[in-house]
């Protein structure tokens, strides 16, 4: 469980970050983050990596206090994917930035297949020996999900991880998604992608004006049209459209589907 | 008023194997909004670069075919008279910025300097934009300490601050919330009403798709199909392309077949009272 209390963050030049952020975060669920532009999701997810250092507040990952770890050191346990990727890409081949997140596995069986597994379903295969900054930003992210898919940590935050993907992509990311839930991680997301969310999502958190203003189960955010309507978000088109013609809420496609197959 | 065209029109890039684009016929009539849809590396900013110029005046590489703005090649006007009359928001809003000034207004005063606005014409247009897209709790900050949605809404700020006769926008939307989205949605849907030239590159269409005039679908460099939104959806859905429809049509093909595209909740709904339940 992640458990963080009271966290506060301002910049140097006096800018507000986040304003005393506390949620629990369950082991093997998954959250995602929503809030207008400049709110403080960034600046919340680069606290909860190290990159940057909260004034107060503090992080428990299983009741251990990770605000003094380093980046380095909380990259055991948490993978990260970041909004603009090529702060994080810095080896010569794509290929090499997967390798590299493979050597700190500590099972070091099968590493040439697992190379290629991790390409293959993030389709880089044939990207595999160009340089990380000469493929697209969809691909960048992709070598990112591929390198924490290759660390393997039980913690992986991806900050807007489908902004600028194509339909194609934003699929193969929900494949992604749906398999790292099964195997039992825990998953925190910034997007303003509803319809995403809604499909992927347990439990949804809202950041407006640097503070958490709902935390909650994503049904229950869609239940109560002054919760999601304070970002100006609007509800997901399976949610709108399931409680207008069936005066039910559905959240996911299974949902969707098995509603219509009613009699 | 302006009308653009590609004709017969081909690219490639110095140091690219295949042609990035090939054989596009193109025409953007005067007061049009048209959409550009297609995949990651598909072409559409290479199409973009075109229509504005960029090819083949910073990008070198072959090029065949023609580009016409005004019935006049585009070796007929300078680069500069081109860059008034076509405004281009990069797809990385850092490409946007010129980040030699230190606050967001001088940003959007520095754009308009260099289209030769005088200070009171700048002053003014910095002032509408400013109002119209929020951003007066920012314009004294400087560039490098903002999220990367507020740099997205300044990046976007400093092209649409010059109110070009032709708009190209680039991916806008990818890092806006919600609200940023409605403005700029309430903003297109002003100028489509004055009469520009709108051309929008997006993987968000559902926002967009009430203003789109003409819907162009790019695959691997070809135009796969152009023409009015329903009229490209309802010939793909008729020969079950595998491309990206908008969300309602796609909701709704899970359950029930259709042969238009559905666009709104009042069609959707009309199309779920007949939907049989199914086993
Ligand atoms: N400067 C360049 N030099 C060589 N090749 C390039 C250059 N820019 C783009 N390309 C190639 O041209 C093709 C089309 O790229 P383009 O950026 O136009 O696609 P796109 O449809 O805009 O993709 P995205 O959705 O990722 O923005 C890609 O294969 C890309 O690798
Ligand atoms: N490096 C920085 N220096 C100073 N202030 C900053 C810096 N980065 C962000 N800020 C400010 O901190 C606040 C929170 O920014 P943050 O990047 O966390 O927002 P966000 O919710 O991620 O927004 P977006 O949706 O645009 O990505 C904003 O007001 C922003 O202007
Ligand atoms: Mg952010
Ligand atoms: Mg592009």
């Amino acid at each position: 469980m992640i458990k963080i209390e009271h966290l506060s963050y301002h910049y140097s030049n006096g800018e507000q970050g986040i304003n005393d952020i506390s949620i629990e975060i369950n082991s093997s669920t998954s959250l995602a983050i929503i809030g207008p532009n400049g709110s403080g999701k960034s600046t919340f997810i680069k606290c909860l990596m190290g990159i940057l250092k909260p004034q107060r507040g503090s992080i428990i990952l299983n009741n251990q206090n990770i605000n003094k770890l380093s980046i380095t050191q909380r990259s055991q346990h948490i993978g990260f994917v970041f909004q603009d990727p090529k702060e994080q890409l810095f080896k010569s081949t794509i290929e090499q930035e997967i390798r590299f997140a493979l050597r700190k596995r500590k099972d070091q069986k099968d590493i040439e297949s697992q190379v290629e597994t991790i390409l293959e379903c993030c389709s880089l295969t044939s990207h595999r020996s160009k340089h990380p900054y000469d493929v697209s930003i969809t691909q960048q992210k992709f070598i990112l999900i591929g390198c924490a898919l290759g660390m393997n940590q039980d913690i992986i935050i991806m900050d807007e991880p489908t902004s600028g993907m194509d339909y194609k992509g934003i699929k193969q990311l929900a494949k992604i998604v749906e398999f790292l839930k099964k195997e039992k991680k825990t998953i925190i997301m910034v997007s303003h992608d509803l319809d995403f969310i809604s499909e992927h999502f347990e439990n949804v958190m809202i950041i407006n004006h640097h503070q958490c203003i709902y935390q909650g189960t994503f049904k229950d955010a869609c239940r109560d049209e002054t919760v999601l309507s304070q970002g100006e978000y609007k509800l997901p088109d399976i949610a709108r459209l399931s409680l207008m013609a069936k005066h039910q809420l559905c959240t996911t496609h299974q949902e969707w589907i098995e509603l219509w197959k009613k009699r | 008023m302006a009308q653009l065209e590609l004709s017969n029109f081909s690219f490639r890039y110095q140091g690219s194997q295949d042609y990035v684009l090939k054989d596009i016929n193109l025409t953007l009539k005067s007061g049009q909004f048209t959409l550009i849809n297609g995949l990651d590396g598909a072409g559409k900013t290479t199409l973009g670069y075109a229509l504005k110029g960029i090819i083949p005046h910073v990008f070198e590489g072959t090029l065949l075919g023609e580009q016409r703005l005004n019935h006049k090649v585009f070796q007929e006007y300078t680069h500069q008279e081109l860059t008034k009359i076509i405004g281009y928001c990069f797809q990385n809003p850092w490409t946007q910025l010129s980040m030699i000034k230190s606050t967001l207004e001088e940003e959007l005063s520095f754009s308009c300097e260099n289209v030769g606005y005088a200070l009171e014409e700048t002053r003014f247009r910095v002032k509408a934009i400013v109002r119209l897209l929020d951003l007066s709790h920012l314009i004294h900050k400087n560039p490098i300490h903002l999220s990367l949605g507020q740099l997205q809404t300044i990046a976007l700020g400093t092209i649409l601050v010059l109110d070009p006769d032709v708009l190209i926008l680039d991916e806008p939307t990818s890092q806006l919330d919600p609200l940023t989205r409605r403005r700029l949605f309430n903003h297109l849907s002003d100028l489509k009403k004055q009469g520009k030239t709108i051309i929008l590159i997006e993987h968000n269409i559902d926002d967009f798709l009430e203003l789109v005039d003409h819907l162009v679908l790019l695959e691997k460099g070809s135009i796969l199909d152009q023409g009015s939104v329903i009229d490209v959806y309802t010939r793909s859905l008729s020969i079950g392309r595998d491309i990206q429809y908008p969300s309602l049509t796609a909701l709704l093909s899970t359950i029930t077949s259709l042969d238009k595209p559905i666009l709104n909740d009042n069609d959707a709904l009309t199309i779920l009272k007949g939907v049989k339940s199914h086993d």
